[in-house]
C-alpha cells in the first residue's frame, strides 16, 4: 500500500515576503523599530540623513521591509513627526497634571510641574532635541508641527502662571502675554540644559534652583487686588 | 598724470583695515536686507563698489567672510553689554535695577538689530560654528550676570543657585530681545520693562533671617 504522498506543504505566498523580516515583527512593532531608527538618525546628524535606504540600515533590515511600512521618506518622516509631537503633549498634559493632583503648594509654585517636564526630557532626549537643539534641513511641513507643539507649552504656562498670579494677589492687569513669552524661554533653556549636558544639570537642580527663587518672593500685597 | 577727479567719482583709498571693515559693514546690510544667504563675494564686492578680487585679498570665501563678520559683531555686542552689565549693581530696589538693566539691553539690541537677530536667531543661511560661538559669547555674558546676582541677591536669598538662575535671567532677556526684534509694534520696549516694573513691585523678598545663610 503506497504511503500517502506528505509532500512537504508548499508555503503560502504571504510567507515569501515574511521571510524578509530579520526577526518576525508584526508590522506595527516594526513600525515602531524603523520610526526610532529614524529619530536617532535625525538626533545624530539632522533630518538631512533621513532616508529609507539609511532607516533600513540602521534597523537592520533590507530597504523593502521599510517600504512595507512607509511609502517613502516623506511619508517616514510625516509619521515621526507626528507621533514625536503626540509624545511632547502627553508629557505637558502629565506635567499640567503633576501640579493639580495636589504637589503645588498653595502659591502656585510649578515645582512639579517642572519636575515632571524636565525628567521626561532627560528620558527621552531625542525626542526632545527636535524642538530645543537647532536641526539642519528640517522639512517644512516638520517644522510647522513643532512649531505648534512649541505652542503648547505656551499655553500650559499661561494656566500656570495665571494661578500663581492669583495666588500672590498680582494686579489683574498684569501682561500674562509677556510673561508667558519669557517663562516658556526660561523653561526651554532648562531643557536645553537637561538634554545637552545631564550631569551638571540634571532635572532635579534645574527644578529645585527655579522654583526655589521664586520662593524667596512673597506677594507685597497679601489682599486680593481690586477686581474693579 | 591723470587727474583723480576725472570719470566716476574716486573711491577713497582706504587703509587694509578700514577697507575690511567696509567690506564687513557692506556684508551686514546684506544680512539684514535680504538674509545670510544673500552674502557672497560677488555682492559684497558689488555692494562695496570694488572688484572682486578685492574682497578675495580679505577673505579667503564666503565662509570666511560670515565668520569675520560675526566675530565682530559678536564682539561688538559682548562689549555692548559689559558696559550695561554692571549698571545693574547700582540700584537697592531691586524692581528698578532690573527694569533698568532691561531697559538699556534692549536698547543697545535696537541699536544693532541686524547683529542681533544674527545672535539670537542664527538660521541656516550661516555656517555650522556660529551655534558654538555664540554659546561662548553666552557663557561670558553668564559670567558677568551671575556676579550681579550674587552680589545683589547672594544674602538675600539663602542657598541660591546663582549659575542656574543667571542662565534663567539670560533666557529670559533673550526672549525680550527676540519679542522687540521680531514684533516691535506689538511688543516695544515699553511693554516689557513696563512689565518687570509691575511684577518686581507685586512681589517682595522675604526678609532673610539673622544668621541663616
Amino acid at each position: 500500500m503506497p504511503k500517502p504522498r506528505t509532500s512537504k506543504p508548499k508555503l503560502p505566498k504571504a510567507g515569501r515576503s515574511r521571510r524578509r523580516y530579520a526577526s518576525r515583527l508584526p508590522i506595527e512593532a516594526r513600525t515602531e523599530q524603523l520610526l526610532d531608527s529614524a529619530l536617532r538618525l535625525v538626533a545624530e546628524s539632522g533630518f538631512g540623513a533621513v532616508s529609507m535606504h539609511a532607516v533600513a540600515r540602521h534597523t537592520g533590515v533590507t530597504r523593502p521591509v521599510a517600504y512595507d511600512c512607509f511609502a517613502g521618506r516623506t511619508d517616514l518622516l510625516a509619521a515621526l513627526v507626528s507621533r514625536e509631537e503626540a509624545r511632547m503633549r502627553a508629557v505637558f498634559t502629565d506635567a499640567a497634571v503633576a501640579d493639580r493632583s495636589g504637589a503645588a503648594d498653595q502659591r502656585g509654585l510649578p515645582a512639579e510641574t517642572l519636575r515632571t517636564f524636565l525628567t521626561a526630557v532627560r528620558d527621552a532626549p531625542d525626542t526632545w532635541r527636535l524642538l530645543y537643539v537647532p536641526l539642519e534641513a528640517v522639512p517644512e511641513e516638520s517644522r510647522e508641527r513643532l512649531t505648534a507643539a512649541r505652542a503648547e507649552l505656551l499655553s500650559l504656562l499661561r494656566t500656570q502662571f495665571t494661578r500663581y498670579a492669583a495666588a500672590n494677589h498680582f494686579p489683574a492687569d498684569l501682561d500674562v502675554d509677556v510673561a508667558v513669552h519669557l517663562l516658556r524661554a526660561i523653561v526651554e533653556m532648562a531643557g536645553a540644559r537637561v538634554l545637552l549636558d545631564p550631569d551638571r544639570y540634571p532635572p532635579d537642580r534645574m527644578a529645585t534652583a527655579l522654583t526655589a527663587f521664586l520662593d524667596a518672593f512673597r506677594p507685597a500685597r497679601t489682599t486680593p487686588s481690586d477686581p474693579s | 598724470m591723470s587727474d583723480p577727479s576725472a570719470g566716476s567719482p574716486p573711491r577713497r583709498r582706504l587703509a587694509p583695515a578700514d577697507r575690511r571693515d567696509e567690506l564687513l559693514d557692506r556684508a551686514l546690510d546684506l544680512v539684514a536686507e535680504h538674509g545670510a544667504a544673500s552674502v557672497t563675494m560677488q555682492a559684497v564686492a558689488r555692494a562695496a563698489g570694488v572688484a572682486r578680487p578685492l574682497v578675495y585679498d580679505f577673505f579667503a570665501d564666503r565662509a570666511a567672510l560670515l565668520d569675520a563678520l560675526l566675530v565682530r559683531e559678536e564682539s561688538r555686542a559682548l562689549s555692548d553689554v559689559m558696559t550695561v552689565a554692571p549698571r545693574v549693581l547700582a540700584g537697592t530696589d531691586l524692581g528698578d535695577s532690573v527694569t533698568t538693566a532691561l531697559e538699556a539691553f534692549l536698547r543697545l539690541v535696537l541699536d544693532r538689530p541686524t547683529t542681533w537677530r544674527m545672535l539670537l536667531s542664527p538660521t541656516e543661511g550661516l555656517p555650522a560654528e556660529v551655534g558654538i560661538r555664540i554659546e561662548r559669547g553666552r557663557e561670558k555674558i553668564a559670567g558677568v550676570v551671575e556676579a550681579s546676582i550674587r552680589a545683589v541677591l547672594g544674602t538675600r536669598i539663602a542657598g541660591l543657585d546663582t549659575e542656574v538662575v543667571a542662565l534663567a535671567v539670560i533666557a529670559a532677556g533673550e526672549a525680550a530681545a527676540r519679542l522687540v526684534l521680531s514684533a516691535p509694534s506689538e511688543f516695544p520696549p515699553a511693554r516689557l520693562t513696563g512689565f518687570t516694573r509691575a511684577l518686581f513691585s507685586a512681589l517682595t523678598l522675604e526678609p532673610v533671617p539673622n544668621g541663616r545663610h
